[in-house]
């Protein structure tokens, strides 16, 4: 008998070293399949501790009455069978708990209570001959292991199953004909009110706790008059700003929602009646829709079972595996597999049929886009624990829906952007567990929608956006083709609006275009010099767009050299005299670039040689840089003199520009300056800068800037 | 006669003792059966997922991040303090800024004048949540976004803020966001990039991007963000050059790759197959590009809704119907960029154009992915890099005021993915400068955003330099409130 115990209290040991080991490293630890078998015992060997443990606190109990010998031997024989018993079941719970995807707390109370059982038995098993260290031990491990169970058994049945009988009994199930007072004011009252307003506690002398104290009101008078909400205080008060003294609930505490609220409006106004329920109701009344559409929204969805099915091999899935199909198993935890088909015209049949391969465990397919029709439904309807599909923009139709029937655990459907219309409604039955519906961009309307959802309200449909519901919105200007903006001889200005659709016109005197009068856009714009085309963009059912300006420069007849009489300034210095002939533009956002020469103290002032056989010219355009922001301005001066020899030379044209009033929007703008044919050698170009911003500029008095990065010579 | 009684209990406990070590030693090794690897040292091996998969389902698979460069004002956008405009001018208690830092921008002021927001705040959708009058659109998507009013960050200058929210850390070097979920989940679509990133820059003062906010750091470069052109293409080069067909494409790719090859049985160097993989993708992505970039096809009404802007390229309007348009053909990580939030003055003429510019098409974005079944499986992300001061910053006048920068607290949203729907989290107190309830700090919610990838943050390293990183370093808890 003494080898059998020892063998006994050595093997417990064994096993709770065993459950140590698993304890500490439980992170590592991965459960293979047969094992999981053993995990799953453990609802069955926990009996064993419960029952032997409860019979030695009886044997304990009824010790005077047993011989000693024999209560010796009873005792030992049993604590034997409940330590072996208690570990084991302590090891199969733990393999049990891995198979769980994410812990609880109620199942970490449980595993390490559990835990604590076990290893109280074996200090059973080794304190053996001191009675009072005994007894102490097992009513310790009596009561842990009441706990234990306790818990154990929330964990399987839930942690109300104990209570649940009562609290069936006194929590009616709220139908058409309970009081809309009890089953939908009452619990808003509960949340957002009784807090400070109950029986213990009544702030403002109310007490909020029964009806009939509800309809007494507190020191400000009753909360409200019934069928008159605008003289409710309770609603006057939910109305009030947040921040103001009398609002309810006050600052901080949860606030009333705005369903919330248009209830209690609604139910107030109907007459604060606590006995009226929605079968009193006429279905068109306010108070009915509010109060139903609650009713509906708690509802709950029952829990689902997934997963329930073998994992499909490794190989097998990387082998269905190529550039144009994903197949993924998302967690090593789960067999399901997601299945994404992309690329149309890569698109080939057998990318859905050799998917047949995984059938049983394809929850989720996407095939958006894909060039499916409906017969193709065919291969998808093998696809029975199919949880997900998307059919956007195939080509589908309502004949589609009726090949899903067997895939009895489809929740969600997209059928976006199909030829999907009203039809579908007869076929929707046949899909036993759908939930969502996505029909943006189908044959469906807005009134047959309403339609579906009356005839399916247990599904929820998507529509999406619709045009409809809008003012119309302005559209975006033309935008322009050409790359440069120095237009080469001969080249023409290309406009373009990506909307399908739209008409542009355009100006190029400067004056504003409408949509009536100015050139229609049709082809590529001829332009002259400096010109600017001002464009619109317009079509029916959208506001006409903003004007767009883009400016455009010739090029010119080329000079041989230039060369600057004054220097820029020291930080806007671009590549010196060349910048200005380089035949490269600057932008008004980039006044740092190498195209542009900045002035701010002294004018612009640079020769140019057109060499010894110079052209004829009638033209010059100065091209300037505005940035008001910037203090960036036109010139207020612009001179041009001409002469064979550079002592000799004289003014051809002085143009003083017209001074903007206001500030404008930063650009690149040109000036032309017509002058008498001639054909000098040298001319000399002059811009002057702003010595003094106007009054109405933020730098007012300030001296301004003139950024000029190019001249043309026609 | 004692000492062979002594003898005999010191032989028992010395046999005991080695018999109880035995079966301790029987239970430690075949629970290590149990544990493969647990003695086998720490190796790169010893993750307990493989990369690749989730560690835990979960509802998200791709991120859509609308990021508002240059940190838009809380206080104009989802907070509401009207405290704020009792208080105009009034200055900022000392006891409300505690030690907080300032910028050199505001450090010298000598006053901190409290200034409230210009423009109207109001409540919208079942959920009552607070939006100004300057995000008619977002407003009316209120019911399906998460707003968080806590983030809180650690950084008071843009660089190493913007730094912080990308990568997980200020200084640069580190992979950011998209990198490390292009590396824990790889792509969903071979033939295009995991990581994305469409820039588009607004009418405000901005401030600027750098591609160190979509490095791989040191995963491999598989994994850095793409970026697209604004221009007409978004993809450059992608069409052969005149003379050249698809079929001698791949027949010069090929060749390439078997040169490659021998270049990588030489040295070794994993880079070359990160390259060659590259090159591969890029052949796939000539066809897969078009059929994305490709908006003839979209239905009137979807111009109309994300804004005509989407038309014109670079814009954030056609960012967001890109972003769409590239989510739905299963890139994993979209990253725009939208610059000029950063209204240190004349923010009242500022903000209104910026905020014009992204409502629009953010909400569009929303409803568009809802109307196609596609927002519970993707995260959309709209906010900045910190929050705004209370005060102004520079002389406060009645009709303008600008606001510096301010760590302790901003806004930020979300929507889909696995992220409770039209709730308000957290609180800031009346002046908006301090947080009193549920903050947010950055690591939580990177480490959230894992989650609902189905990521844990704490197993998601990689070895370097002899430590094991993370994206959220050695921080970050989840933040449970705010998961469906």
């Amino acid at each position: 008998m003494a080898t059998l115990e020892k063998i006994i209290s050595h093997f417990v040991f064994f096993l709770l070293c065993l459950l140590t080991f698993l304890l500490i490293f439980e992170a590592q630890v991965t459960i293979p399949f047969w094992l999981q078998p053993l995990g799953r015992m453990h609802p069955l060997m926990l009996h064993f501790p419960i029952v032997l443990i409860v019979l030695l606190v009886f044997l304990d109990l009824f010790r005077s009455h047993l011989e000693p010998a024999s209560y010796e031997k009873i005792r030992k024989a049993l604590l034997g069978f409940t330590a072996v018993t208690t570990s084991a079941a302590a090891i199969m719970g733990f393999f049990l708990s891995l198979e769980e995807d994410s812990t609880s707390s109620l199942m970490d109370l449980h595993k390490w209570i559990g835990v604590s059982v076990s290893y109280l038995v074996y200090l059973l098993l080794l304190i053996d001959k001191k009675i009072l260290w005994y007894k102490i031990t097992l009513y310790t491990s009596f009561v842990t292991l009441f706990f234990a169970g306790h818990f154990g058994a929330g964990l399987t049945h839930g942690t109300d199953f104990l209570t649940e009988p009562i609290a069936r009994a006194q929590k009616k199930k709220i139908t058409e004909a309970t009081p809309i007072f009890e089953a939908f004011v009452d619990p808003i009252l509960e949340a957002k009110c009784k807090s400070c307003h109950n029986a213990q506690k009544h702030k403002g002398a109310l007490d909020m706790s029964t009806f009939a104290l509800m309809n007494k009101g507190g020191e400000n008078g009753p909360i409200w008059v019934e069928g008159n909400t605008a003289e409710s205080e309770l609603i006057i008060r939910a109305l009030l700003p947040l921040e103001h003294e009398d609002h309810m609930p006050p600052e901080g505490k949860s606030q009333l929602s705005a369903s919330e609220l248009a209830l209690l409006k609604s139910w107030i106004g109907a007459g604060a009646d606590p006995e009226v329920s929605l079968k009193q109701l006429n279905p068109a009344d306010s108070l009915f829709m509010l109060a139903n559409q609650r009713m509906k929204s708690m509802e709950e969805e029952a829990p689902k079972a997934r997963n329930d099915f073998d994992f499909a091999s490794e190989e097998l899935v990387s082998s269905l595996n190529n550039p144009y199909r994903t197949v993924t198993q998302e967690t090593p935890l789960s067999p399901a597999l997601d299945v994404n088909i992309y690329v149309k015209t890569a698109y080939k049949p057998e990318y859905l049929t050799e998917l047949k391969k995984v059938k049983d465990q394809i929850v989720s397919l996407n095939l958006a886009y894909m060039p499916i029709k409906d017969e193709d439904m065919n291969i998808i309807a093998n696809f029975g624990n199919l949880e997900e599909l998307k059919l956007n923009n195939t080509e589908v139709s309502n004949a589609a829906l009726t090949y899903l029937k067997n895939c009895t655990r489809l929740e969600s459907l997209s059928l976006s952007g199909t030829a999907v219309d009203i039809g579908i409604s007869e076929h929707l039955g046949a899909l036993p567990a759908i939930k969502d519906v996505y029909l943006w961009n189908t044959g469906i309307d807005d009134g047959e929608l309403t339609d579906l959802k009356n005839q399916w309200p247990e599904i929820s449909f998507y529509h999406g956006y619709s045009a409809n519901q809008e003012s119309p919105i302005r559209l975006t200007a033309p935008l322009l083709k050409n790359k440069n903006k120095i237009l080469a001889q001969g080249e023409k200005v290309v406009l373009e609006h990506k909307m399908p659709g739209v008409s542009i016109r355009y100006t190029t005197d400067g004056s504003d275009p409408d949509s009536i009068s100015s050139a229609l856009y049709e082809s590529p714009i001829e332009v002259q010099s400096f010109t600017s085309v001002k464009t619109i963009a317009y079509k029916e059912g959208w506001l006409t767009s903003e004007a767009r300006v883009y400016e455009f420069f010739v090029e010119g007849q080329p000079p041989v050299t230039a060369e600057l009489i004054n220097s820029p300034h020291n930080k806007y210095k671009g590549k010196g005299a060349t910048s200005l002939i380089d035949l490269e533009k600057g932008n008004a956002t980039g006044f740092n670039s190498k195209s542009w020469l900045g002035y701010q103290d002294k004018p612009l002032a640079v020769w140019v040689d057109f060499g010894e056989n110079p052209p004829t010219l009638k033209q010059l355009v100065l091209s300037y840089g505005m940035n008001m922001g910037q203090y960036i301005m036109p010139p207020v001066q612009v001179e041009v003199w001409g002469g064979n020899d550079r002592q000799n030379i004289k003014l051809l044209k002085r143009i003083v520009p017209n001074q903007p009033a206001e500030y404008q929007p930063d650009g690149v703008m040109g000036i032309a300056m017509p002058m008498p044919a001639s054909d000098f050698r040298y001319y000399q170009v002059k811009a002057f800068p702003m010595k003094k911003l106007p009054a109405w500029h933020s730098g007012k008095g300030e001296p301004g800037w003139v950024f000029v990065d190019e001249l043309f010579f026609y | 006669m004692e000492k062979p009684f002594l003898e005999h209990h010191l032989n028992i406990n010395r046999r005991h003792f080695l018999g109880k070590l035995g079966l301790g030693v029987g239970g430690v090794a075949l629970g290590s059966m149990l544990a493969p690897g647990i003695f086998k040292g720490t190796t790169d091996e010893a993750e307990s997922v493989p990369l690749g998969f989730k560690h835990f389902a979960s509802k998200a698979k791709r991120i859509i991040y609308l990021f508002q460069n240059g940190a838009p004002s809380q206080l104009e956008s989802f907070d509401y303090k009207p405290t704020l405009n009792k208080m105009f001018g009034e200055d900022l208690p000392a006891s409300v800024r505690g030690e907080q830092r300032l910028t050199g921008m505001t450090a010298n002021q000598s006053k901190f004048p409290l200034v409230g927001s210009k423009f109207a705040f109001s409540q919208y959708g079942q959920s009552g949540t607070w939006v100004s009058e300057l995000f008619p659109n977002i407003a009316k998507i209120t019911d399906d976004i998460c707003v968080i009013k806590t983030m809180h960050t650690e950084a008071i200058n843009h660089d190493p803020a913007l730094t912080f929210m990308q990568t997980g850390a200020q200084v640069g070097n580190r992979p950011s966001m998209g990198a490390w979920l292009s590396y824990g989940l790889g792509s969903e679509n071979k033939n295009l990039p995991a990581f994305c990133v469409l820039l588009s820059r607004g009418r405000g003062n901005g401030q600027g991007v750098y591609s160190k906010l979509w490095t791989n750091g040191f995963l491999d470069s598989i994994h850095q963000g793409v970026q697209f052109s604004s221009g007409e293409d978004p993809i450059l080069y992608l069409n052969n050059p005149e003379g050249m067909d698809m079929g001698s494409r791949k027949k010069m790719l090929d060749q390439l790759e078997a040169l490659n090859e021998m270049g990588y049985q030489e040295f070794g160097d994993p880079e070359i197959h990160a390259k060659i993989q590259q090159y591969e993708m890029a052949y796939r992505m000539q066809t897969a590009v078009p059929e994305i970039t490709d908006i003839s096809k979209e239905p009137d009404h979807i111009i109309k809704m994300y804004g005509p802007d989407c038309l014109v390229p670079g814009t954030y309007a056609a960012n967001c119907l890109l972003a769409r348009k590239l989510s739905e053909s299963g890139v994993r990580f979209i990253q725009l960029y939208h610059q000029g939030w950063d209204q240190h003055g004349n923010l009242v003429g500022e903000m209104p154009l910026q905020a014009q510019d992204v409502d629009r098409a953010s909400a569009a974005l929303v409803t568009d992915l809802k109307q196609r079944g596609l927002l519970d499986e993707t995260l959309v992300i709209w906010g900045g890099e910190f929050g705004r001061t209370n005060y102004c910053q520079g002389k406060l006048s009645d009709g303008n005021y600008g606001r510096d920068h301010h760590p302790r607290c901003y806004s930020l949203w979300m929507a889909g993915g696995g992220v409770k729907a039209g709730i308000s989290y957290g609180e800031t107190d009346e002046f908006g400068y301090n947080i009193i309830k549920d903050p947010v700090h950055v690591h939580d919610l990177h480490a959230t955003i894992l989650h609902l990838m189905g990521l844990n943050h704490e197993q998601l390293t990689f070895k370097h330099l002899g430590r094991r990183f993370r994206l959220t370093d050695v921080h970050g808890k989840l933040v449970n409130g705010i998961l469906a």
